[in-house]
């Protein structure tokens, strides 16, 4: 996709006034949040968990290269080629490549956020393969031509009506009626020949087995499994901050994941792929490919970026940030939205291509308390508007302010002397009504509402009042 | 050189010298998890069918339960399942030796199935009492589709083979080692998606009903909803 998240504000502006957009945001964040609090007050130990699941990552990102070593040799042993692309390029080539030698027609694919990072669907119109997005969300974004706006839920951004607009202009059989389940009935008609009939399956991964050369994935559709089983070639795309040491290792975050991303305590589907077909197996593909993808994450290790390589993609983060929820994914402008995307697409693209996205925070904490690897996403966020304003990515006006309240913060007379006169000055403009309808130079924040008059004298001016009836 | 090297090279840059050995690395991973228990759901071991039954059954997994003597109740089973949801009789049975010796007279079997196969009937190697999940295997006689063209799935389990948390199947696989099946699934209920609002719907692409055969000492336990 283009990234568009050096236009941040705008986009924002404008999802604010997509009517549709808040409906379907409304009608899914809370949900979500509600299925996600209930399923963890049911798991007491849950604290434990997440502490533990955080330094298994820690210590698999410590060995990274010693537990890639060992998956490729496990996985090459299972039967599996392995590839490796450090490029999103490289990962696309690659992908070509083996349409070509398969002489495919059609893939199915099963959603993966590795898979939208690299371009996938480039990678198969090179090689004049079809397409066919499995996932229904992906299906439905597929039709429509949008991008992802989330990462577990990608059509998070549409209505139900929308979707039965556009499956009843664009399936083969309309759906019986525009309820939830009769549009979903729909695609499970619309595909059903279309995953026995493709040459090609490309699946993602969430997790990879060092010790066994396992790559796991969760899905709830049973997608997965149709995609990857019928054709004749299976291909996994999968970043290489996917890996955990063994089985054990893998069953303290398959908890945690299907509990922060969808409230439940497992997904309905957890399948391991270990090869390709086995001698005399009823069914499965002759060849089993992995792509190892690499796409700046080495960049990342050993910095302050590194925490973000525990992510696992659940997608708490953004069903429970204020910003995400009133301006949906889009608004982000890259693969990756809500608060992990505004740590990853600055890693990923640069800090100028995505100079409004540590600003697309309100530092209120959130994402980090759900986040089932306890990933510092504010003080991350923190961190990249420091290196902002020491690369001069800060805008000229907000710079100069920076620095007139940096020399008033460092001189604490002369900022007492300002926040007095501030104070007094906001009260007369108040003119004793105690609250403020309009204010020079904050218009943004009182066109929607009014600014409480401050307080008689500024905290220090009060405190000292104070101190001296004491005595 | 090659992405391979690249990426290994930026690795080793990024990180510096670590002197690890191997076996310390192995041992400092095992020690990660070694105390499974603090991070497992609590429950009675003593109670491990009950446990499976009530997860399967709940509003979550939407998966029903019948109890049965033995195997040999199976296609009787399957024939009034497919009756009572007013389906052909007519099933893709796995070709399990457990299966092969059974008596399916009344049943029309086959060993495959298509894409839109109404009921399919499968055997499961392990139930897990903590999520209600089924653990299954593909190979020669058992084919992976199976487990997912159907709409209605109905599977077999003994009683015997309910372990008590996700961790307790992975000894029972031969170990890291041993020969890998293509492809090991858990199954927890009937396929589902949120997609749509998150709204949660039955039956988006894999099957939309599930039906476990529980195989165990009913008789003397008194009858199971």
């Amino acid at each position: 996709m283009i990234q568009t998240s050096d236009r941040f504000r705008a986009n924002a502006a404008r999802a604010l006034q997509d009517d549709n957009l808040k409906i379907a945001l409304t009608r899914t964040t809370g949900l979500l949040q509600r299925r996600r609090a209930q399923v963890i007050d049911d798991y007491p130990q849950y604290a434990d968990a997440r502490a533990r699941a955080k330094t298994i990552k820690d210590h698999t990102l410590r060995y990274l290269d010693h537990y890639l070593e060992m998956f490729e040799r496990n996985a090459v042993a299972n039967g599996a080629v392995v590839h490796w692309a450090q490029t999103p390029q490289e990962a696309r080539e690659i992908i070509t490549r083996l349409c070509r030698e398969a002489g495919a027609q059609s893939a199915t694919r099963v959603k993966s956020m590795l898979g939208e990072e690299i371009g996938i669907a480039e990678a198969l119109e090179a090689a004049e393969v079809d397409r066919i997005e499995t996932d229904l969300a992906e299906h439905i974004i597929q039709l429509a031509t949008d991008p992802p706006s989330h990462v577990v839920m990608p059509a998070m951004h549409k209505t139900r009506e929308q979707v039965a607009d556009l499956f009843d202009a664009r399936h083969d059989v309309r759906p019986a009626s525009h309820d939830v389940a009769d549009l979903v009935g729909s695609a499970r008609r619309e595909l059903r020949e279309k995953f026995m009939t493709a040459d090609i399956g490309i699946s993602g991964a969430n997790f990879l087995i060092a010790e066994t050369g396992a790559v796991v994935t969760v899905t709830n559709e049973g997608n997965g499994e149709l995609t990857t089983t019928p054709p004749n070639t299976h291909i996994v795309t999968v970043g290489i901050e996917k890996l955990v040491p063994g089985m054990d290792h893998c069953a303290v975050f398959l908890r945690l994941l299907s509990r922060a991303a969808i409230g439940a305590e497992i997904t309905q589907y957890t399948s391991f792929y270990n090869g390709p077909r086995r001698d005399g197996d009823a069914d499965g593909p002759e060849t089993y490919h992995i792509v190892l993808v690499d796409n700046r994450r080495t960049e990342m290790l050993g910095g302050f970026l590194q925490p973000m390589l525990r992510c696992i993609r659940c997608g708490a983060c953004m069903n429970h940030c204020p910003v995400y929820a009133a301006v949906g994914g889009h608004a982000y402008g890259a693969v990756y939205p809500g608060p992990m995307g505004s740590v990853l697409t600055p890693a990923l693209s640069s800090l100028k291509e995505a100079k409004d996205l540590p600003h697309a925070c309100t530092l209120n904490g959130r994402c980090k308390e759900v986040c089932p690897v306890d990933i510092p996403l504010p003080d991350m966020l923190r961190s990249l508007r420091a290196r902002q304003y020491q690369g001069g990515l800060t805008p000229p006006v907000t710079a100069i302010a920076l620095k007139g309240w940096a020399m008033l913060a460092r001189r604490p007379q002369l900022y007492r002397m300002a926040a007095a006169a501030v104070v007094l000055a906001m009260r007369l403009w108040a003119r004793g009504r105690g609250r403020i309808r309009w204010l020079p130079g904050a218009g943004g924040w009182t066109r929607h509402r009014d600014l409480p008059a401050p307080e008689r004298g500024t905290f220090m001016q009060q405190y000292a009042a104070r101190q001296r009836g004491r005595k | 050189m090659t992405a391979r090297d690249r990426i290994f090279a930026a690795i080793a840059h990024r990180l510096g010298p670590r002197d690890s050995s191997a076996d310390d690395i192995a041992a400092e991973a095992a020690a990660l998890v070694a105390d499974t228990q603090a991070i497992q759901p609590a429950f009675d071991m003593l109670a491990l069918t009950e446990r499976f039954i009530a997860k399967a059954t709940s509003d979550r997994v939407t998966a029903s339960v019948e109890r049965l003597d033995g195997i040999a109740q199976v296609p009787g089973a399957v024939a009034r399942y497919a009756e009572a949801a007013a389906l052909e009789a007519l099933a893709a049975v796995q070709p399990a030796p457990a299966f092969d010796a059974l008596d399916w007279a009344g049943l029309k079997c086959t060993p495959r199935a298509n894409p839109d196969q109404a009921l399919a009937v499968t055997l499961a190697e392990y139930g897990v009492a903590e999520t209600g999940s089924l653990v299954f295997r593909s190979g020669p006689d058992a084919p992976a589709l199976l487990n997912f063209l159907p709409l209605h799935h109905v599977a077999v389990l003994r009683e015997d083979d309910i372990l008590a948390h996700i961790e307790d199947v992975w000894p029972r696989l031969g170990g890291p080692d041993a020969p890998q099946s293509r492809l090991l699934t858990l199954i927890t209920g009937t396929s589902g998606t949120a997609d749509i609002e998150a709204q949660n719907i039955r039956g988006a692409h894999g099957p939309r009903y599930m039906h476990i055969l529980l195989l165990g000492c009913a008789s003397e336990r008194g009858p199971q909803a």
